[in-house]
């Protein structure tokens, strides 16, 4: 049976979620404990949302959920990096301002513990290569909604490529299908946010 | 820059009959063509996107010209787009969007795509305010306030349109083309998404759902009018009802079948009523309400999808109810050959068709379609398509 902070933040109950924090935060709780607690809510959100029971909007609302959660222990703490399981950069590919399927993928792999380096919206090739060698990632995801972003994903991987960095590279959005990323020269296609968790599992 | 018209005599009549016999699954001779491409056009023809949308003129034009075009490699029959133009469309978007807008040429390079912001323009404070003032007088207000568009400007913005309006509604239908889809009617979700950003509407609908729909309530006459009137421009066979954050791969269940059916349905309801035909322009993946779509009086609507929504299982579910327009991929368009082109229109004729089906593009071909996967749609389309 799961925690019931963990169960709370999977049933999205954000009123019972930040009760239960400030209850657990007030009692002395180890921080990490309650970080753990929804990452597990966040984790089984992610199951949820493979076995068809949660949908886009849902994995939205879990992210603000667990952005805001983090935001009020954090107050109260400063979690330690050191235990990350790894760096991810992620980011819109040059040309493309969605950001809401990047930004369910963010939270997700936050919640999987990894260290999110979120670039934002058109990002350039240049950008991501920077962002990949500061942080050492071992991935780099690219998002793209419309299909002008398929050129800059192509120049990002061939960038990533030139300046010798050792990262594989997953892409994923609206209108990406197999064909693209072979023609973009990605490594993998992640055909919805958790596929981008299970992506970084499988590599980091 | 006025368009020349050719006069094609019946054609147009034929056409018609054509699309009418589809949505009434009755026999045809041949599946018709539909095209709606407003970026390619642009790059078909030799301007960039930041011509294309600083020019109403231009945008009428390249859309006319590249039909005509295409029309030396088979059939282009029916047009799913207004012959309009959108004119202003910082003001166009925006208003159906409750957002900004960035245009290539102006925050953009010349030849990016449009693409409305998401910012958080509506606030939460706003929902009592327009509970209290009610819909049509916050709208008024926001275009004015938030977006930035007087009253003037809104009557520069659309002096373009209106003008000519008759003139090119008629000369396209002249040159044979059926408008299919005249005129937008925007579902209050998207609107209201739109203003608030995604990620905010989305919380709203966990947070205050009682209040978002009875604002939702509110909106809806204005959209239905909206929709209706803007198609008196051009007296079309349809209008798109839209629907994009509507999806049902986007929301739960719990969510669309209390947000989102049940405005659709008076929305199919009033566009039945005033003898348009409901265009439902459902981009994304519906694959799991297809059965509910049935709530839609049979063989009045088309059911327009872009290539995520499982098209062989609409059919299965919808066939005899409701007539298909679809789908080739924006990514084909972009990424394919015109072997790919070929393969899937061929296939697409064979499992959709005879009956009930209009070959389309899935919602706009991309501006960056290579010209030669567009010429292919168009021949696949003529060939496959004969019965």
């Amino acid at each position: 049976m799961m925690d019931q902070l963990a169960q709370a933040m999977s049933d999205l109950e954000e009123e019972t979620v930040f009760k239960l924090i400030d209850e657990r935060l007030a009692s002395g709780t180890d921080p990490m404990e309650i970080i753990a607690a929804c990452r597990e809510g966040m984790s089984d959100v992610g199951k949820r949302y493979e076995a068809k029971e949660y949908y886009v909007s849902d994995l939205i609302m879990a992210g603000e959920v667990f952005k805001q959660s983090m935001a009020v222990i954090g107050e109260n703490f400063q979690a330690e990096t050191g235990d990350k399981k790894g760096a991810v950069v992620v980011g819109t590919a040059q040309g493309d301002i969605h950001d809401i399927g990047k930004d369910i993928v963010v939270s997700l792999l936050q919640a999987g513990n990894y260290d999110v380096i979120d670039l934002g919206v058109d990002v350039p090739p240049a950008k991501f290569v920077e962002a990949a060698r500061e942080s050492g990632a071992k991935v780099v995801g690219l998002s793209g909604l419309l299909t002008i972003s398929f050129n800059a994903m192509k120049e990002t991987v061939d960038a990533l490529k030139a300046a010798g960095l050792d990262v594989k590279v997953m892409i994923g959005g609206g209108s990406i299908t197999e064909q693209v990323r072979e023609q973009v020269g990605a490594d993998a296609l992640g055909g919805d946010a958790q596929a981008a968790v299970d992506l970084c599992n499988e590599w980091i | 820059m006025a368009i020349k018209y050719p006069d094609r005599g019946t054609l147009y009549d034929e056409n018609l009959d054509r699309i009418k016999r589809v949505i009434a699954f009755e026999e045809v001779d041949r599946i018709p063509v539909s095209l709606v491409s407003t970026g390619f056009n642009s790059q078909y023809l030799g301007y960039t996107l930041a011509d294309y949308v600083k020019s109403p003129e231009l945008q009428v034009k390249v859309q006319f010209d590249a039909m005509e075009k295409l029309r030396n490699f088979g059939r282009v029959d029916a047009m799913n787009n207004t012959p309009l133009g959108i004119g202003n469309y910082k003001f166009g978007l925006g208003s159906a969007w409750f957002n900004k807008v960035k245009l290539p040429g102006d925050e953009l390079p010349d030849n990016v795509i449009w693409q409305i912001m998401e910012e958080e323009l509506i606030t939460v404070e706003d929902y009592d305010l327009i509970l209290d003032i009610g819909w049509d007088e916050f709208k008024k207000r926001f275009i004015k306030e938030r977006l930035g568009f007087s009253e003037l400007d809104q009557q520069e913005a659309m002096a373009p349109i209106m003008l000519n309006a008759s003139r090119d509604a008629e000369g396209h239908k002249k040159a044979g083309y059926v408008i299919v889809n005249g005129g937008v009617m925007v579902h209050p979700f998207d609107t209201l998404s739109g203003g608030r950003s995604m990620t905010q509407f989305i919380l709203d609908l966990h947070r205050y759902p009682d209040k978002v729909e009875a604002i939702m309530d509110l909106m809806l006459p204005s959209a239905i009018m909206a929709g209706i009137g803007g198609a008196s421009l051009v007296e079309p066979t349809g209008i798109w009802l839209g629907g994009w954050r509507t999806a049902s791969g986007m929301l739960s269940p719990k969510i669309w079948d209390r947000f989102v059916l049940p405005y659709y349905i008076k929305m199919v309801e009033a566009t039945v009523a005033a003898g348009l035909t409901p265009v439902l322009h459902f981009d994304q993946d519906w694959t799991r309400d297809l059965e509910k779509l049935k709530a839609f009086p049979a063989k009045k609507c088309i059911l327009n999808i872009d290539g995520m929504t499982d098209i062989r299982k609409a059919k299965e579910v919808l066939d005899g109810h409701m007539a298909i327009m679809g789908d080739v991929p924006a990514a084909i368009f972009a990424a394919g050959n015109p072997e790919d082109v070929h393969n899937y229109v061929r296939d697409l004729m064979r499992d959709i068709g005879p009956t009930g089906f209009i070959l389309g593009v899935g919602c706009d071909a991309p501006y960056n379609t290579k010209p030669e996967n567009m010429e292919a749609y168009v021949e696949a389309g003529t060939k496959y398509g004969v019965m």
